[in-house]
């Protein structure tokens, strides 16, 4: 089993209505162990977030492509930046 | 109190050399104090200063009260740290302060402090242009603009900034 943090900012935490959850009780086997279904999963569970851009970072690093997530993982999803 | 070391057993240690990102407006006492500090640096001979300041936008009937910014802080600090440490290597500086506000900033007040200096003036300027641009483009900030009728939206980048 593993569990990851997911992480929201900006304007996907107020359509989220949340900062952030923790999925828990993935079997290690499951389809929800990749970025890739991680994200399908956000867009089911999370319906307001379909429509909007995002990078993802895994453990606080932007990634471009799929990568498997293991226990404890850090998932933040990040809407375009506006800093400054 | 397991789960919680559970969860960050393999991300980083916060090993925050600096910290880049201040509560509230950057007061210009705090620049002023800056730029005071340098007195004893004699090495140096150039500073540039960029100051971003929050401005009074006009959406639709609507005026820009403050910003109110939030970060992923600790992926924040990390990358403004990084770009720091290319930046004083690539432009060879002899001090690169770097400060961004977080929380609530009102209409003209100072949300980003970007303080270069080194030896000599050729550098400081296109050191202290990338630095601005890397903040704007590397670093996991966001801003709500909070509007008069108390509505707000939030912030998007233009490249003229």
């Amino acid at each position: 089993m593993i569990e990851l943090t997911v992480l929201f900012f900006g304007e996907l935490a107020e359509l989220a209505a949340t900062k952030e959850t923790t999925l828990s009780n993935i079997k290690d086997t499951s389809a929800l162990n990749d970025t890739s279904t991680l994200v399908d999963y956000i867009h089911e569970n999370y319906p307001r977030l379909r429509n909007k851009t995002f990078n993802l970072a895994l453990n606080r690093e932007i990634i471009t492509e799929k990568r498997l997530v293991k226990n404890g993982d850090e998932i933040a999803l990040l809407p375009p930046y506006a800093g400054g | 109190m397991e789960n919680d070391q559970l969860k960050t057993q393999h991300l980083k240690p916060n090993k925050v050399l600096k910290k880049f990102l201040q509560h509230g407006p950057i007061s210009p006492q705090f620049i002023a104090d800056s730029i005071s500090k340098h007195s004893s640096k004699t090495n140096i001979g150039a500073h540039t200063i960029f100051l971003g300041q929050v401005r009074k936008d006009k959406i639709e009937t609507n005026e820009v009260q403050a910003i109110e910014y939030s970060a992923y802080e600790e992926m924040a600090e990390q990358e403004i740290h990084k770009l720091r440490e290319e930046a004083i290597s690539k432009y060879q500086l002899s001090c690169l302060h770097i400060h961004h506000s977080l929380g609530n900033v009102n209409a003209g007040e100072i949300s980003l402090f970007v303080f270069v200096s080194a030896p000599h003036r050729t550098n400081v300027f296109t050191a202290c242009s990338d630095v601005v641009e890397q903040i704007k483009n590397k670093v996991p900030i966001w801003g709500k603009e909070i509007l008069a009728n108390g509505t707000h939206i939030w912030k998007t980048n233009k490249t003229n900034g």
